[in-house]
């Protein structure tokens, strides 16, 4: 039996930029896989043996390691946040540029010297990361995991800094928080899982192809 | 009380158990019937300085030696090899079964015990050895009923050649990671622009080795990559001669894990299946300053569990309990797992669905239930 490629696309601020792209492809997706409105999870395509998952963010490389998507759209944050042996990242798409960064209260800033520090209780989406960038510079991370509202811990005491998404800054200003370093630069991937590629090139490699040709 | 849950990773498996053990006696006979000698090495070793961040560590005494429970059997044959069986003629064939345990799991691969089952050739250093072992492998593979098999072939002697080149770069492990996922664009934005042809021809082999393997003859740049691209030329030439339907994938850009391997690797892939089904390739054991060639592959049976599209089936009959010793025979003979009634009652259709049976005997003719 022949199984489909299914191609895992993330819901949230990206799918509209990948709208751009996977609307010019020869399996451009059934309209409704961007109708932020349905609650469809699986997606035709103009090809019949290609289909679309819709699936949070931070879910893609998941779907993409396990195999029960062979294809994704996912961020460099998730990407090296999850490092899975099964998923490769060969295609950047030039889309959901935002970078990972440290922030914190604008009124801590001043009276702060981190260079002291020991240790660092931090809320983040990103416990991998932050781990390792905090380990770069001989500090100890002690994560509070949240999924979002981020913003919120430091001002009610939960921690003195977080580590998320920055992409204009507007959020963490209209919270009371300032971007202090940069962690890593972000951009979306085409992400293909590992078995996949070795067992499928020729599909695999022409998704790859028509995409790239595109961007 | 003692709980019944056990600990992650581990399981009482009730569903897989008879398949696991056809399909270990399968290849196994198979290994036996191709020469391979049959060894056992022990659960327990030594702790020494080899021992991998994945290995189980039994906590001891301050004054005992401490002891690992053994993660892989691979290094335990290559170390008989050089030991007990260091008088024994070269080369030699070695296969070998047995439980490892690990001592974390991941997400992808939750299990911390596997059944390894593996063979080795120790010694030969023609590419003969080479041919065997791929030959072995894919054929042990098909025996036990997996499909659409992929084989990958790697070698790190061209890596080892780039890591070389740029042995200074503060970048060095961000490249290697980005090798890892495959994304060159990024690469060649952080690397000097003089290594930048040489990782494009390794990044242009890969892909179908029908395709790709004319790339090759670009890394021909000294004598040891030019020697490797003729050793890989020449095993898939041979093994292409009678293994003309396998799709073999070319990919000399795979970062292997374990690192061991010194010349071709070897990986299995099927269609649809997550992760690898088996691998190999060649290495070199150490014996004091002296270094041995050995070609070998390992497979798990947790992987071909999950790969195989065989299933075992048992073929059982409920019989009573005084039938003749000639019947039992007789239905020994046709594969029959026999179980004997103990009860009171006569023996009926649903009495032996009741008991799990796909065939009763009744009055003496075998019925299917």
């Amino acid at each position: 039996m022949k199984k489909d490629i299914i191609i895992a696309v993330p819901r949230g601020r990206i799918i509209d930029e990948a709208k751009k792209i996977l609307n010019k492809t020869s399996f451009a997706p059934d309209p409704l896989l961007f109708d932020s409105k349905t609650r469809k999870l699986t997606f035709g395509s103009k090809k019949k043996n290609i289909k679309y998952i819709k699936v949070r963010a931070f879910d893609v490389c998941t779907f993409v390691a396990f195999g029960a998507a062979q294809i994704g759209i996912a961020g460099d944050d998730i990407i090296q946040e999850f490092a899975y042996s099964e998923v490769y990242a060969p295609l950047k798409l030039n889309i959901g540029h935002c970078r990972l960064s440290v922030a914190a209260p604008l009124k801590l800033i001043n009276k702060e010297d981190p260079s002291t520090w020991s240790n660092i209780r931090i809320a983040t989406k990103y416990p991998n990361l932050s781990k390792k960038f905090f380990a770069s510079k001989s500090v100890q991370v002690e994560t509070i995991k949240l999924n979002g509202s981020m913003e919120l811990a430091p001002s009610l005491s939960m921690c003195r800094r977080i580590v998320d998404l920055v992409s204009s800054g507007k959020t963490l200003k209209e919270n009371g928080l300032k971007e202090v370093e940069k962690i890593i630069d972000v951009e979306s991937k085409l992400i293909i899982n590992r078995s996949a590629y070795k067992t499928e090139t020729k599909k695999i490699e022409s998704i790859i192809n028509e995409i790239e040709n595109i961007i | 009380m003692l709980s019944d849950i056990i600990p992650e990773g581990f399981k009482d498996d009730v569903h897989h158990t008879l398949t696991e053990y056809n399909f270990k006696n399968i290849i196994i006979d198979y290994f036996q019937s191709n020469g391979f000698f049959l060894v056992k090495t022990p659960l327990l070793e030594y702790s020494n300085k080899d021992t991998g961040a994945n290995t189980f560590k039994i906590a001891s005494k301050k004054n005992e030696k401490k002891l690992n429970i053994r993660d892989d059997i691979t290094m335990q044959v290559a170390r008989l090899s050089q030991t007990r069986l260091s008088k024994k003629t070269m080369p030699f064939k070695l296969c070998y079964y047995g439980e490892v345990v690990r001592k974390r799991g991941t997400m992808l691969r939750p299990e911390r015990q596997f059944l390894q089952i593996g063979a080795e050739c120790i010694g030969e250093n023609s590419f003969l050895a080479d041919v065997e072992i791929l030959e072995l492998a894919y054929k042990s593979l098909s025996l036990v009923g997996i499909k659409n098999i992929t084989l990958e072939i790697s070698s790190r002697v061209f890596l080892d050649r780039f890591f070389a080149k740029i042995k200074d770069s503060p970048k060095k492990d961000e490249i290697k990671r980005l090798i890892r996922l495959k994304d060159l664009a990024s690469i060649l934005d952080i690397l000097e622009k003089k290594y930048h042809k040489f990782l494009k021809d390794i990044f242009s082999c890969t892909g179908s080795y029908k395709d790709k393997k004319n790339n090759l003859k670009k890394l021909k740049v000294d004598d040891l990559t030019s020697k490797e691209v003729s050793n890989i030329d020449t095993i898939m030439s041979n093994f292409l001669k009678r293994n003309s339907k396998i799709n073999i994938f070319l990919d000399i850009s795979e970062i292997d894990k374990k690192y061991y391997h010194s010349g071709l690797r070897f990986t299995f892939f099927s269609k649809n299946i997550r992760g690898e089904i088996a691998q190999g390739g060649r290495y070199l054991v150490s014996k004091g300053d002296k270094k041995i060639i050995a070609t070998g592959f390992t497979c798990y049976m947790d992987s071909l569990l999950r790969a195989s599209s065989t299933k075992i089936l048992h073929k059982k009959i409920l019989v009573p309990f005084n039938t003749s010793k000639k019947n039992f025979q007789l239905f020994i003979k046709k594969g029959y797992s026999i179980l004997r009634y103990t009860g009171e009652k006569n023996i009926n259709k649903k009495l032996a669905r009741n008991q799990k049976c796909q065939f009763y005997l009744e009055n003496n003719k075998i019925k299917k239930t």
